[in-house]
């Protein structure tokens, strides 16, 4: 069959669907019309997840990503194979700071794969169905990250493979268009051109295109076109595929090693195959890519050929039935649903938008909290202070972070952490790292304005200010700390600052946090590294000794506390702790402190009760404590244990 | 025959649109204002070389249009626009006609209808040319992460710019690599080295053309070698050999401290494939060596620190005790026969000064010693008091390069090679990126006001993410492809062996 009579044929098919499709209108359960929609059902549905599911997630990939208008950004993110899918990703995830629209464009390149894949591989009505398994696998690679957000280095990871496979599809469609006189131009042309373009999404479409090409030339018996069209075609692609990243790498580029060159536009860098952990827990995160190009492979081999008869309605709709709820199943598998990493992405935008009992109720929405999730809500409670009656009420631990790499809060949000407590030449040291290893985002900009205003680096603050007025959302907000940059009197004026400021009572030392920000925030407060004493510092001070349960401290910044503390009743949690404490020591005296009769009864209480467990082991007491005692500071003394600081 | 039309038709119309917009011309009547025009980056009443790349640069004013005339020896260029962008042939014609004499620069800025001229500033072209090449290392402003580091070298006379190696074509994500401490013999790079640390870790050394990657651990030294500097004459390498840390700053604006917990010079044979001690004392830190002009002496830095058990490491100790680490620039003669140093010379004493000498660079000529004072330490580049000092070496008189300095950062600096023109990196644009400056230096060792290696856009530095450092003249590029480094660096190491002589 040539080309002409291929036209022909699809033509039929398409007429016949048509036809088919008139007959039946009447006939549509509304089962059936929903079933047509599916693609329709699958964009709303993840329109709906992303918006306002996912909302926080969508905010924290804007700010972990960064667009400049700017010439010099545009030759950087080209100065690599695929470079340019980078760069339009990383446009498109600008539009993420408005969720609904950032779900939107991508709900609507996830169509667009749809469509294409229908069209690049000439897929009948009856089989469209099929064309919905990209879009799945493609939700799949980016619902996946989770705390890879923080660490993959490839800018705009959430738009590559879609925008890879969309040009791609264009280029098999446009392919399958051209008469097969020009199809080893079209497949050199594409391979030499697409691939510093697109890198290996283009070469991979060459290679699709190939295998098209033998598939067609197979199926209608021409030897001479088999041996032209499909294997020198398929001879010709892989070579290219093999051979054009290796010129790219000798004369081209100059910052990719070549191992990585022919999986440019690939997150391969980033799992990187030789990392020893590879087989365990790496290795899953390439199976959506994988089985999107297998999938692509298979639809080549069966250009033109899925059946649009009649006949196989059953056999159609059986394997329909099997299909889309695996394809849901093995999304809803990879979608990553950790509470904890929900929370403190709800959390860090909230603490951005200085909602700070939003912040500590977040906390108590999980069982076990992750680090990051305490040390905002503390610095929550700080800021409503309610330390003394709060901190506590709510769940405590140290749960595992779930990813297959070591996180830490340097990288994830320590900074905001330091940030708040004053640390400001720590906070920007985390900016200035985190963006040494995967580039300025947007995050890391805003901080790193932040912490220098505070700091009086006001000519450094201008240079961050300067590249965030680059982008499209976020030159409001550079202009308006340009501004105070320009007039450092009216600093002390913004309510956003009064709580670091006052935390920022420490002398200059030479200090490191060897990346543990929670144990250096701690044993830093708790340690008394100040030059004055403001209420706020001596009651941070007073709740790390709590949390660090260090007698040799507490008294020390219990005293201060109480210097500092004008109004004369004392927060619960501090009596509980001085009651506690004293009958420990047994050499401080605290007849002097205003402890209420409740909660000296409650400690009494306290203390007959584990009269009562005496002998048993902790682990086996807590859950009988934790009823009555389970919001007392005498129970996180007791039975939290084991606390893994950050 | 519609097709020829039509083209015409486009080239007609293309034509008229450049006709419109017009060549720029300087307005016929204007008002004189005493104003000066503030530009960026600053090159008003510099001292330019007569083989230097245009000076581009934006006018900070607010106007509806501006006009610039570059005017020398008969010879004008106009240039319109916010953004002054002069044409590379124009400007090389400029600076023929301005040699040893000066251009001046004319701001015309129109407000409305009505045109101004603010105070002309000058630029005077000095008929020393610059060595035709630099390279440098391009860094984001690190304290300890590093990802993608690049060693490139910048032809000054016009914008070209190329990779010398990039560390990221041998790095992989468990194995990343650091790249640093590029130098090179008398200015050829027939016989340079750098550095690569951590992952495919060596020195990669070209000797005579020939490039070998080195393992220049020994059991005998204190590390590999660190800072280099080849012997102008003879055929031998000094290295400093650094055990460093970096701690940081709570409050103050420097950031960072960079220290040495010991430290040594040595020296490599390259034929022999040899190191020696040369200045191994218990008690001092040595560092940053550099030869004379002929070979024939050994200038480096040198603090007295010794531990009086403040605290349970010497590392905890030189924490708490860092400002109190000052260097001197001391020196010791070599004999290239015997391998064999004289005795110590204190050249600058910068501790009786209460200062802290480093980075030792004396001038081609022989005539001078360039060098950072600042209050402690040795990394003088995250000390904002660091400033760059000249001494006279036959009188022992030195003074501040009052011109070149600013109130931030100035350090690793290098001469040209016919020692007219100094180089060095500053913080002094935001503080936190160093930027790479050129200053006339005449024969009194008075320097010029410094100005910033020029750029294609006035918006690159502002925008450009990565410092620069140890920046190096060279009279010619680097020839190796970084896909040729890249090759030998994955590859083995020979290893280098200790002699107690160095021969």
């Amino acid at each position: 069959m040539d080309n002409t009579n291929g036209n022909k044929e699809r033509q039929h098919s398409v007429d016949a669907d048509a036809l088919r499709a008139k007959g039946n209108k009447a006939e549509r359960t509304l089962l059936q019309k929903v079933l047509c929609n599916m693609p329709l059902i699958f964009c709303v549905a993840v329109w709906a997840l992303l918006a306002f599911y996912e909302r926080d997630l969508l905010l924290r990939l804007d700010m972990q990503s960064l667009f400049l208008f700017d010439n010099l950004f545009f030759e950087s993110s080209m100065s690599v194979p695929a470079g340019l899918l980078g760069y339009v990703g990383c446009f498109l995830t600008q539009f993420f700071y408005y969720p609904a629209l950032g779900a939107a464009i991508f709900v609507a390149l996830l169509a667009l794969v749809y469509l294409l894949t229908r069209k690049a591989f000439n897929i009948p009505a009856r089989w469209a169905f099929v064309a919905m398994v990209p879009m799945f696998l493609l939700l799949a690679a980016d619902v996946q990250l989770g705390y890879w957000i923080y660490y993959i280095k490839y800018p705009g990871y959430w738009y590559v493979a879609t925008l890879g496979t969309i040009v791609g599809l264009l280029a098999i469609w446009g392919f399958n268009k051209a008469s097969y006189k020009f199809h080893a131009v079209i497949i050199l042309a594409w391979s030499v051109i697409g691939y510093p373009l697109f890198g290996f999404f283009a070469l991979f479409s060459s290679i699709c295109m190939a295998v098209i090409a033998l598939s067609q030339a197979l199926r209608n018996g021409n030897r001479m076109r088999v041996i032209f069209d499909g294997v020198t075609l398929l001879l010709i692609a892989l070579v290219l595929a093999y051979e054009v990243p290796l010129f790219c790498y000798n004369f081209v580029y100059d910052s990719t090693a070549i191992d990585f060159m022919h999986l440019a536009g690939l997150p391969a860098y980033h799992w990187d195959v030789r990392a020893t952990h590879f087989l365990k827990s790496i290795y899953p995160y390439w199976i959506p890519f994988v089985l999107l190009f297998l999938f692509q492979l298979v639809l080549s081999v069966y250009y033109n050929r899925l059946s649009p008869k009649e006949t196989a309605a059953k056999r159609i709709n059986l394997f329909k039935w099997l299909l889309m709820p695996a394809m849901v199943v093995f999304v809803f598998f990879y979608w990553f649903k950790n509470t904890n990493f929900r929370i403190e992405n709800r959390q860090d935008t909230a603490m951005w938008e200085g909602n700070w009992r939003k912040v500590a109720d977040l906390a108590r929405g999980t069982g076990e909290p992750s680090r990051q999730i305490v040390l905002n809500r503390n610095i929550a409670l700080l800021h409503l202070g309610k330390a003394g009656e709060e901190m506590f009420t709510y769940p405590e631990g140290s749960a595992d972070i779930d990813a297959p790499i070591a996180v830490h809060l340097t990288h994830t949000g320590g900074v905001m952490s330091y940030w708040c407590y004053g640390k400001f030449n720590f906070a920007y040291r985390w900016c200035v790292e985190n963006a040494v290893e995967r580039g300025w985002k947007v995050e890391y900009l805003k901080h790193a304005v932040r912490s220098l205003l505070l700091n009086g680096e006001y000519k450094l603050v201008k240079r961050y200010t300067n590249i965030l007025k680059h982008t499209l959302f976020y030159a409001d907000w550079a202009e308006r700390y340009e501004r105070l940059a320009d007039n450092p009197e009216s600093i002390a004026k913004v309510p956003e600052f009064a709580f670091p400021m006052q935390m920022r009572v420490y002398p200059d030392i030479l200090d490191v946090d060897e990346s543990f920000v929670e144990a250096y925030l701690l044993n830093n407060l708790a340690g008394g590294y100040t030059t004055s004493h403001s209420l706020l510092h001596a009651e941070a001070a007073l709740m790390s000794s709590l949390i660090r349960k260090d007698s040799k401290s507490l008294w020390t910044n219990f005293s201060r506390y109480l210097h500092k503390r004008k109004i004369m009743r004392l927060p619960t949690h501090y009596q509980e702790a001085a009651l506690l404490f004293s009958s420990i020591s047994r050499s401080v005296d605290i007849s002097n402190l205003p402890i209420e009769e409740g909660v000296k009864l409650r400690f009494n209480a306290f203390m007959r009760k584990t009269k009562d467990y005496k002998g048993m082991k902790e682990e086996e007491m807590a859950p009988h404590f934790k009823k009555d005692f389970g919001d007392t500071y005498w129970y996180f003394y007791f039975f939290v244990r084991k606390i893994k600081t950050n | 025959m519609i097709k020829v039309l039509k083209n015409s038709v486009y080239i007609l119309l293309l034509a008229v649109v450049v006709a419109a917009c017009g060549a720029p011309s300087v307005p016929s009547s204007f008002d004189k204002t005493a104003k000066s025009v503030t530009i960026y980056p600053d090159y008003k009443d510099v001292t330019v070389p007569c083989n230097i790349a245009p000076l581009v640069y934006a006018i900070q004013e607010q106007g509806d249009e501006f006009v610039t005339r570059f005017s020398a020896q008969g010879t004008s260029v106009v240039v319109g626009g916010k953004d002054v962008v002069p044409q590379i042939e124009e400007w090389r014609t400029l600076l023929q006609s301005a040699n040893g004499a000066n251009i001046n620069v004319e701001t015309f800025v129109r407000k409305g209808k009505r045109w101004s001229a603010c105070k002309t500033f000058e630029i005077a072209v000095s008929p020393d040319s610059i060595d035709t090449y630099i390279s440098y290392r391009l860094i984001p402003p690190s304290y300890v992460a590093y990802e993608q580091l690049t060693i490139n070298q910048r032809n000054l006379t016009n914008f070209d710019e190329q990779v010398i190696y990039n560390n990221m074509l041998a790095a992989t994500e468990s194995e990343g690599s650091c790249i640093n401490c590029h130098a090179y013999k008398n200015y050829r790079t027939d016989n340079m080295q750098f550095h690569i640390r951590q992952g495919n870790g060596g020195t990669l050394f070209i000797h005579n053309g020939e490039p070998v990657k080195l393992n220049m651990a020994t059991d005998s030294t204190l590390s590999p070698g660190v800072y280099p500097a080849f012997n102008p004459v003879y055929d031998v390498v000094a290295y400093s050999v650094n055990k460093t840390g970096q701690i940081f700053h709570t409050v103050k604006t420097n950031k960072v401290e960079v220290q040495d917990v010991a430290s040594d010079v040595i020296v490599y044979n390259p034929v022999a494939n040899t190191v020696a001690n040369v200045a191994n004392g218990p008690n001092d830190l040595e560092v940053f060596p550099w030869w004379s002009p002929d070979g024939r002496t050994l200038y480096y830095g040198s603090a007295h620190f010794e531990v009086i058990d403040t605290a349970n490491t010497v590392m905890k100790e030189e924490i708490i005790r860092h400002q109190e680490i000052k260097y001197d620039i001391l020196r010791r003669s070599w004999n290239p026969d015997t391998f064999e140093f004289g005795e110590v010379d204190t050249v600058f004493a910068a501790t009786k000064l209460g200062k802290s000498a480093t980075f030792p660079r004396i001038s081609p000529d022989g005539r001078f010693l360039l060098f950072a004072l600042g209050e402690y330490g040795c990394f003088h580049v995250w000390h904002h008091d660091a400033d760059l000092y000249l001494q006279e070496l036959a009188t022992g008189e030195y003074w501040p390069l009052g011109e070149a300095n600013s109130e931030y950062a100035e350090s690793y600096h290098s001469w040209s090679s016919n020692a007219r023109w100094i180089l060095f990196s500053s913080r002094r644009d935001d503080t936190n990126y160093t930027r790479l400056y050129i200053a006339h230096v005449d024969a009194g060792g008075k320097a010029s006001k410094a100005f910033v290696l020029p750029q294609q856009s006035p918006d690159y530095y502002p925008l450009f993410d990565r410092s620069y450092n140890v920046p190096e003249f060279m009279v010619e590029p680097v020839r190796f492809t970084p896909q040729e480094f890249a090759e030998i660096i994955k590859g083995e190491a020979k290893k280098v062996q200790y002699s107690p002589t160095g021969k």
